[in-house]
């Protein structure tokens, strides 16, 4: 299979077609890539501040 | 009529700029207030001239324009933006906090026009009506509890007869004595209300959210509260129908779809709440909205149907972790159902408010133990937030009677009272002089537990927890002594930092020291032995480290713009807007076995994190993957795109070796893109080619 991965760029080209195996597609890649960009949201961070002014408003 | 009503200042407990950074945020504070603005919107119905100011947007404004801020300059300022357009009748609202400035306030008023009227009303002078009048001469009149039927009869007899023995709920001096009319009937139909006059204070503009009433009345009797006072004790509800016609008008006036539904107990009426929810759904409107709960008044069923229809967060009254504070306080709360609740609410996605209250003149160690029990189950609720407030005797509550006469006035009082680091003096001589009108700023004697420990251990909690609150899981796991732990620390910072005292402790509490001296307490205690203490040790090691920020070096000017294409010269370097933290396993699991209070499971080996700062929002967390962790690493700024291509290429063995350079140029794009890094131009461009045959 050849599959063009990026289209010819003035300032870095890329092209991996010679070498593109022929197993993995382009669009397969493309995924992978991706994936490894997406970020997971984890439970550990800061309190919001919105909270703080939850005890004040209660007051009376 | 002319009238102007004020309302009661929240924001003005804090002094400067950059408390109020930290502690507050501005829009949600200036959120317009709905008895002044309920009460407004009544007198314009009738035709009269009204105007509101509001304290807050004037406070904040204030702070923008002064150069020194001041609260005593800031009192004078508000007479004068009070003073600025002539009524015939002052109108005040209060609440126990800003209760003094508002006297101040008032006070200055009246001097600059004496035969002006000065009315108070609001939660806190409906109470001390007697006590204000004889002590300041300068205060006119006070309306009691709900006034939208008795200012209306108020402002007729000024105007008129002057009868002012027919206005309900009035309190008056008669032959110099202040004199209580009858107290004016509640308002059974709250639908009747028109909708808060918003317009006056300029609209909701640019609000994401909007506070709306949702009924009045509690009818529980909690020793320590004064909603009673004000609301009276019977239960009322504005129809379904009238909230969402409100709801409707603020989202096509302001585009708001987001509400805080204001009621003391709105969950009293399971099927009430039912037919709410039901309504909410069937508008299809998809309207967001927060209120207040008793963890005895909702049930699973309940919670599920309150999700679906929009609820979003709910605050929880539980005040003690004691079943047998629960019954001298008079709330009889079954607190494993309490804890049910709370555990059922995060599940199903919805944030609560666990709000704890600790120095009840009767509270042992053990009751306290307690209390922060129940406080730990709801840091382990990632999407609860603990309160722990020091107990304020509430002027005319029956704990305030119980003990009036035992009275403490130290530096620091109860956070429901004040919560800044700095105390006006004019407030201050105010408080002292008149103990039974500002009660709230006093303290109960506890017994059995020392009072400055408690007052300690507040500002303790809660700063802990808004920076460390997964170590303080840790540490409450391993320890299963969190009341221990605290004293433990407490004689560590009176070696350490001995002179800390009253509001000096206080502003050290927020401040960097505190959360450096807390890190190497912990490191040098037992607790740090423990497996899942060390990993959140490591974690805030890790992110302190990735803080110190990175320069690029060399002849860099500004980053290249998003048109620009990469250059293998230029200079990828991560953004100082986020912090890179390796990991020696996955956090994430560790947090997952801490919220279920077991052994968690360790993944083992590298994991990255990025974590930034959103403005309003608080700090973020994510994990990366392990590829793009080492890209920016990598970005430090000493390496070109070509350099930094160089060294992945070597450690990204799992990717077929003729794909590296093609998979780490589209990362760094990737990264360029979500603002994980900046890109700078080298000097040293050479335009290179058909990168996959040369490398």
């Amino acid at each position: 299979m050849s599959q063009e991965l990026h289209e010819p760029d003035d300032e870095i080209n890329v092209d991996v077609q010679a070498q593109n195996p022929q197993k993995v597609t382009a669009a397969e890649i493309e995924d992978a890539i991706k994936k490894k960009l997406e970020k997971e949201p984890t439970e550990l961070g800061k309190f919001s501040r919105r909270d703080k002014v939850t005890i004040i408003c209660r007051r009376r | 009529m002319n009238v102007t009503l004020v309302t009661a200042p929240i924001a003005t407990d804090f002094s400067d700029r950059c408390e109020i950074a930290s502690c507050l945020d501005e829009r949600e504070v200036s959120e317009p207030q709905l008895g002044v603005l309920s009460l407004a919107a009544v007198l314009q119905s009738r035709g009269d001239n009204v105007r509101v100011v509001d304290l807050d947007q004037a406070y904040f404004a204030y702070l923008k324009t002064s150069k020194d801020t001041c609260p005593r300059v800031f009192s004078e300022e508000a007479a004068r933006l009070i003073f600025a357009d002539r009524a015939d009748v002052y109108g005040f609202s209060s609440i126990c906090s800003s209760y003094p400035l508002t006297i101040r306030i008032a006070q200055a008023i009246k001097a600059a026009q004496p035969e002006s009227i000065i009315l108070l009303g609001g939660p806190q002078a409906s109470v001390v009506d007697r006590q204000t009048l004889a002590a300041f001469l300068f205060v006119d009149f006070v309306i009691r509890g709900e006034a939208e039927l008795a200012l209306p009869v108020f402002l007729d007899e000024l105007a008129s007869a002057r009868q002012l023995n027919l206005v309900p709920s009035l309190t008056y001096r008669w032959q110099s004595e202040p004199h209580r009319n009858s107290t004016a009937p509640v308002i059974e139909d709250l639908d009747s209300i028109p909708l808060p006059a918003y317009h006056l204070v300029g609209g909701l503009h640019g609000a994401t959210r909007a506070s709306l009433e949702l009924g009045r009345g509690c009818p529980f009797a909690c020793t320590f509260c004064s909603t009673n006072d004000f609301f009276r004790r019977r239960f009322r509800l504005r129809s379904p129908n009238r909230v969402l016609l409100d709801m409707r008008a603020l989202a096509a006036a302001y585009g708001v779809r987001e509400f805080e539904l204001v009621h003391d107990m709105f969950t009293v009426d399971k099927r009430r709440v039912e037919s709410f929810c039901e309504a909410m759904l069937a508008s299809g409107e998809a309207f967001k909205w927060a209120c207040s709960a008793r963890t005895d008044c909702v049930d699973e069923k309940l919670l599920e149907l309150m999700s679906r229809a929009g609820c979003t967060r709910i605050f929880f009254g539980v005040e003690t972790g004691s079943p047998r504070l629960q019954k001298i306080i008079d709330k009889h709360l079954d607190l494993e159902r309490a804890e049910q609740i709370i555990s059922t609410t995060e599940q199903l996605g919805i944030r609560s408010t666990v709000s704890l209250i600790t120095g009840f003149p009767e509270e042992t160690q053990e009751d306290l133990q307690q209390t922060l029990r129940m406080f730990m189950l709801s840091v382990r609720c990632p999407r609860s937030v603990p309160q722990l407030n020091v107990l304020a005797p509430l002027a005319e509550t029956p704990l305030y009677w119980e003990h009036r006469d035992e009275l403490i006035l130290g530096e620091l009082c109860s956070d429901m009272s004040r919560q800044g680091a700095s105390q006006e003096v004019e407030d201050l001589r105010l408080i002292k002089t008149y103990p039974e009108i500002f009660p709230n700023f006093y303290l109960i004697p506890t017994p059995r537990l020392d009072l400055e420990s408690i007052l300690e251990l507040r500002e303790f909690a809660l700063n802990s927890v808004e920076h460390f609150r997964w170590l303080l899981s840790a540490i409450d796991q391993t320890t299963r002594d969190i009341l221990g732990f605290f004293l433990g620390w407490r004689n560590y910072r009176l070696r350490t930092r001995s002179g800390l005292r009253g509001l000096d402790l206080r502003r050290y509490y927020r401040t960097g020291d505190f959360r450096r001296d807390f890190i190497s307490f912990v490191q040098s205690n037992p607790a740090a032995d423990s497996e899942i203490v060390q990993i959140f040790l490591e974690y805030t090691d890790a992110l302190r480290y990735s803080k110190l920020g990175i320069t690029p070096t060399g002849q860099i000017t500004e980053p290249i713009t998003s048109q620009d294409r990469l250059r293998w010269s230029d200079i990828p370097v991560r953004s100082n807007d986020i912090s890179l933290v390796e990991l020696s396993c996955d956090i994430q699991r560790v947090i997952d076995g801490l919220k279920l209070q077991i052994e968690p499971v360790w993944e083992r080996g590298s994991h990255f994190y990025v974590a930034s700062e959103r403005s309003g929002i608080g700090e973020r967390f994510q994990q990366i993957s392990t590829e793009l962790g080492r890209l920016l690493q990598a970005c430090d700024g000493q390496r070109s795109v070509e350099e930094v291509s160089g060294q992945l290429s070597t450690e990204l063995c799992e990717i077929n070796e003729s794909l590296r350079t093609y998979v780490i140029v589209r990362l760094l794009q990737g990264a360029r893109a979500e603002g994980l890094i900046n890109v700078y131009r080298g000097d040293t461009y050479r335009p290179k080619s058909k990168v996959g045959a040369t490398s």
